[in-house]
């Protein structure tokens, strides 16, 4: 059979399958709090799936893949080590954030710091983030569409534009359902094609024999030298602060991250929240391990690919020109899977944060369940639309420019939510500034960088955080005692 | 010349470093979640 009809015959029955999947969540939601948070029924299962789906996304697929491919076993310290050591913050946030009620993160900083314009400021950094991260998503999506089904980039991103609206618009019992059908089909994809490569390859052992001696450009633009791609620091490539710091950026993204901490709040009871993120960890170190030998595994297989203008290509081109024909359709499958599973949550979570945290905070508390459901799906369909109109012309690296994006939500949210749960001392006016401080730094220390006035060969977001700490700890050690800084 | 050790094929410092850290992440909320569990039913005591 034809490839691309093998292709386009799998995507179809995704679709459809897709279609139908996702279609109870609709009836399910009535209000705000169904619409953001599930009606709070989240169980363990559900809660594994939709949690380890969301995060699983075009950048672990396609970028975590590539850049292993390119630099081999240093990319995992700057990435998944750094995420998985802030999934490990996050059980401190499970452990207190299902004592407040709350069907957003920033209404969480509203209570705590008794602030509306702090939960509008942290709303409107939610939605301007996520339509900027969504790009990667559709870009993850336009990449291998395009490229398997051999059509042009930009119909290929209409496609997931129609399955994300698609889905936002049901809400997170919609977004959760879809979410475990897609998890199954990623971790299926991943197990199958990990198994394939390795051997291939001849085993494991040998695998790492091979790569050792590789030292090819993957293309003009990525070179190393021979054995950097079993070398913690690929001999010297990225320094041992920049790996730290990308990692810090990465990582304490993820631990403040709203798409992840209301995962947490969504599920049935605390307990339940705690596992969830527990177990996810786990699922997810088991997924990356397969994605680590598929990258290792087609740099022994295909050490040199000409055609690819970034490292996000080689997946795809790994799937079209090595795998067997059922295989490689359900790989394809499961790249997409990963990209829509991302994409719908954090469309959800913008228009929650819109209409909840923005319009009925600030300009119409009166407002009925049909209007906020109205409001969210315009807001879904107008911010998808944006992030597809700049996804014509994405960015180079996802797991570079993804860090850039979750340095943003460490800057802001990690202090004022871990030291809003934790420290009693915590205050609106330490919060607001922190979080203003640390963007702005971010702000400043990035334009140096790409200005080239100076090279500091570290992620923007360690100035950031240290800023943003100094600014949280002082400001509400001052103000602390004043009247009415603390709910 | 220093012999590198290798472990399937992956030198020794690769495996500690990036395998160490990586199997210690992907653990560590679990340990984390045990370890406040323990504090929680202490205090509960």
């Amino acid at each position: 059979m034809n490839k691309i009809i093998m292709y386009m015959f799998c995507f179809t029955v995704y679709t459809i399958v897709f279609l139908f999947w996702g279609k109870n969540g609709f009836k399910k939601t009535n209000n705000a709090r169904d619409f953001c948070v599930a009606g709070n029924s989240l169980g363990l299962f559900t809660g594994v799936c939709t949690f380890t789906a969301t995060w699983f996304s075009a950048v672990s697929m396609q970028s975590v893949t590539g850049s292993v491919y390119a630099y081999g076993y240093s990319t995992i310290l700057y990435s998944v080590v750094g995420w998985l050591l802030g999934a490990s913050c996050l059980v401190f946030v499970a452990n207190r954030i299902k004592r407040h009620d709350i069907i957003t993160i920033p209404e969480y900083f509203k209570i705590r710091y008794n602030s509306k314009g702090f939960q509008a400021f942290t709303g409107l950094i939610i939605v301007i983030c996520y339509i900027l991260y969504i790009i990667i998503q559709i870009k993850g999506f336009g990449i291998v569409v395009s490229t398997l089904l051999d059509i042009d980039y930009t119909i290929a991103i209409l496609l997931i534009y129609l399955f994300v609206v698609y889905t936002s618009f049901g809400g997170l019992f919609s977004v959760s359902k879809t979410d475990s059908l897609n998890f199954i089909i990623l971790a299926a994809g991943i197990f199958f094609a990990a198994v394939f490569i390795v051997s291939d390859v001849g085993g494991i052992t040998l695998m790492h024999e091979k790569a050792a001696a590789i030292m090819s450009k993957v293309s003009p633009k990525y070179s190393i030298t021979q054995g950097a791609l079993l070398d913690p620091s690929a001999n010297n490539l990225f320094s041992p602060m920049m790996i730290i710091t990308t990692g810090l950026a990465w990582g304490l993204g993820t631990a403040s991250n709203p798409q992840y901490i209301i995962r947490i709040t969504s599920t049935k009871n605390r307990k339940t929240g705690i596992q969830m993120v527990c177990l996810s960890a786990i699922v997810l170190g088991i997924l990356y391990v397969g994605l680590m030998f598929i990258g290792i595994g087609s740099r022994v297989l295909v050490p040199e690919i000409s055609q690819i203008s970034s490292v996000d290509e080689a997946l795809p081109f790994i799937i079209n020109s090595k795998m067997a024909l059922n295989l490689s359709g359900l790989v394809f499958i499961s790249i997409i899977a990963a990209a829509i599973s991302t994409a719908n949550s954090e469309l959800l979570i913008l228009a929650s944060s819109f209409s909840y945290d923005i319009y009925i905070n600030l300009f119409n508390k009166e407002i009925s369940d049909e209007k906020f459901l109205g409001i969210s799906r315009v807001t879904i369909f107008i911010a998808g639309t944006i992030s597809l109109l700049l996804s014509v012309n994405p960015p180079d690296i996802l797991l570079i420019y993804g860090s850039y994006i979750w340095s943003i939500f460490a800057v802001s949210f990690l202090f004022p939510l871990y030291g809003g749960l934790y420290w009693k001392k915590a205050t609106k006016r330490g919060a607001v500034m922190s979080a203003i401080g640390g963007i702005l730094t971010i702000c400043v220390f990035y334009l140096l960088d790409i200005s080239g006035v100076y090279n500091m060969m570290l992620h923007p977001v360690f100035p950031g955080l240290i800023v943003s700490f100094i600014i949280f700890y002082s400001v509400s050690k001052l103000t602390y005692k004043e009247t009415g800084d603390v709910s | 010349m220093k012999e590198n050790i290798l472990i399937m094929g992956l030198p020794l410092n690769t495996l500690i470093i990036v395998g160490g850290l990586f199997v210690l992440s992907m653990f560590l909320p679990t340990i984390i979640a045990l370890i406040l569990k323990h504090l929680e039913d202490k205090k509960n005591e």
